[in-house]
């Protein structure tokens, strides 16, 4: 039987494990921010061996569901491991979320700048050039802006994807929001409340970025007034 | 000083700049006029290095470089040389009309900021944009980005700035307010090197006007040998059909 009594009763259970949450958002987006600005970048240079290589490993995270690759890190990096003589199966299960979130991620955010770099009109470099600015001063304070402000939109929606897709981690033994439900399940048979709890926080939050993102968005628009076409000149 | 020898350029099969050879002196306007197609723009990308030409040889001021064999280093000296005013503006659009003017004080010329900024007011008043300093390209029109562009090549002081056409992107009423501020710009001296369609710009302000063609200079000398004594036939020819184009213009 369903009862609201539980939900007042695990709410503020469940709640306590939210940094956990967080955690299993932020680390991972921040490496792959850095692991996809990299890698486009890399891919920009278009060293045929190198493109192969990460092409290669953009399509295997772009084929294969997300579970499948937290389970090949959390089962597969330990074996890995032993052979240079650590041992990982002490780990904490979070370490393996984050590097199986962070390899995923990175894929799809590296995908995501290096359109948006590519999306920057060629004449912005050239501008930079004529100005007497180095390729790497151009890339920095010109195209890069522009690029992440193409690309934020792309990066707001995947943050949000991310941090739903964390609610996957208790497969891998992480007591994150969800694991926690399911501990309280275990012991008070009442799974559905816990899981209403953990819905709640993910609506809240997920409302939340999109606020937050809409803002930056505004907040970055060069002048162009949010929501109208940009203007387009020969 | 600007001079440009015997210079070649390819975009693979096509051969664009057949040997072409141009010197700018110092103080000068140089015009240079050639069908669509004649390689104007290959030519003036070449000299910053926004084309890499072929073959051939750059002097600009004290600068000696051979195209063939050009270094790195050698690129960012030109560069900081030559001023560039592109035919659709191509002002950053990250940032606002003075950010344009002293980002590359700041990053190139290391000035400090408030340094820069006051330049760059300077050079926005010169261009009579002191009320769009903060203003983003996308806030402006294409006569105002246009004399954002210049304020831009201008505050960086350099040995010449190359004009590629920087009035056939801009509405009628507001070409002449441009080619007016470039006449104001021959007048302070600097060396310009300027591609354009206007035969009037030529007439009234060029020292020097340069008829390209197919790769090659075919004809060069003032604006009153070139237009009024003009020698060859293919001179002649584009002169009578972009005369007639101008006329049909006017009329409509
Ligand atoms: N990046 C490029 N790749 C291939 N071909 C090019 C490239 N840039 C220019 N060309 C070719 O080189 C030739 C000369 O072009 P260029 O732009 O220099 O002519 P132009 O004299 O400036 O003409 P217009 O008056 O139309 O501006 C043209 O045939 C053009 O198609
Ligand atoms: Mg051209």
């Amino acid at each position: 039987m369903f009862s609201w009594s539980y939900v007042i009763d695990y709410f503020p259970k469940i709640i306590i494990k939210f940094p956990m949450t967080l955690k299993l958002v932020l680390i991972p987006f921040a490496i792959s921010f850095m692991f996809g600005f990299a890698i486009a970048l890399l891919r920009l240079k278009k060293i045929k061996a190198i493109d192969w290589l990460l092409k290669l490993y953009v399509s295997y995270v772009r084929c294969t569901p997300v579970i499948t690759q937290m389970f090949i890190v959390y089962f597969g990096m330990p074996i890995l491991m032993q052979n240079f003589g650590i041992d990982a199966y002490d780990w904490e299960p979070a370490i393996f979320v984050y590097i199986a979130y962070s390899i995923n991620i990175s894929a799809f955010l590296s995908e995501t700048i290096r359109s948006s770099i590519l999306a920057v009109p060629i004449g912005q470099m050239e501008a930079g050039y004529s100005v007497g600015m180095s390729g790497f001063q151009t890339m920095r304070d010109i195209v890069v802006p522009q690029a992440l402000k193409i690309s934020l939109p792309m990066l707001g929606n995947m943050f949000i994807s991310l941090f739903r897709a964390t609610a996957l981690a208790y497969m891998v033994n992480v007591i994150d929001m969800i694991g926690k439900a399911r501990a309280l399940a275990a012991s008070g048979g009442h799974l559905l409340e816990g899981y209403v709890c953990c819905a709640a926080v993910f609506a809240i939050i997920s409302l939340g970025l999109e606020v937050i993102f809409h803002l930056i968005n505004k907040k970055l628009s060069f002048g162009h007034s949010y929501g109208k076409q940009r203007k387009v000149r020969a | 000083m600007l001079e440009i020898k015997n210079i070649h350029k390819n975009f693979g099969s096509l051969e664009v700049l057949k040997g072409a050879s141009i010197r700018v002196e110092a103080h000068q306007v140089v015009v240079i006029l050639g069908p669509s197609g004649s390689g104007k723009t290959t030519l003036l990308r070449c000299i910053n290095f926004l084309e890499h030409a072929d073959k051939g040889e750059l002097t600009v001021g004290d600068t000696k470089i051979d195209f063939e064999t050009v270094k790195r280093r050698e690129i960012r000296e030109v560069r900081k040389k030559v001023g560039f005013v592109f035919q659709n503006y191509n002002l950053f659009a990250n940032k606002t009309a003075i950010q344009n003017v002293m980002h590359g004080l700041i990053v190139v010329k290391k000035l400090p900021k408030a340094e820069a900024r006051k330049k760059a007011e300077e050079a926005l008043a010169w261009v009579k944009l002191s009320d769009k300093l903060d203003y983003y390209p996308s806030q402006l029109s294409g006569g105002q980005q246009q004399r954002v562009g210049i304020a831009r090549a201008i505050a960086m002081e350099p040995d010449i700035i190359l004009f590629d056409e920087p009035t056939s992107a801009l509405d009628p009423e507001l070409i002449g307010e441009t080619l007016e501020l470039m006449k104001n710009v021959a007048k302070r001296g600097i060396t310009m090197l300027v591609v354009t369609h206007e035969l009037s710009f030529a007439q009234d302000i060029a020292d020097k006007v340069i008829f390209m063609d197919g790769g090659v200079v075919v004809e060069e000398g003032t604006p009153d040998e070139l237009f009024n004594h003009t020698k060859e036939e293919r001179t002649k020819r584009f002169l009578a059909r972009i005369l007639s184009t101008k006329t049909i213009k006017t009329k409509v």
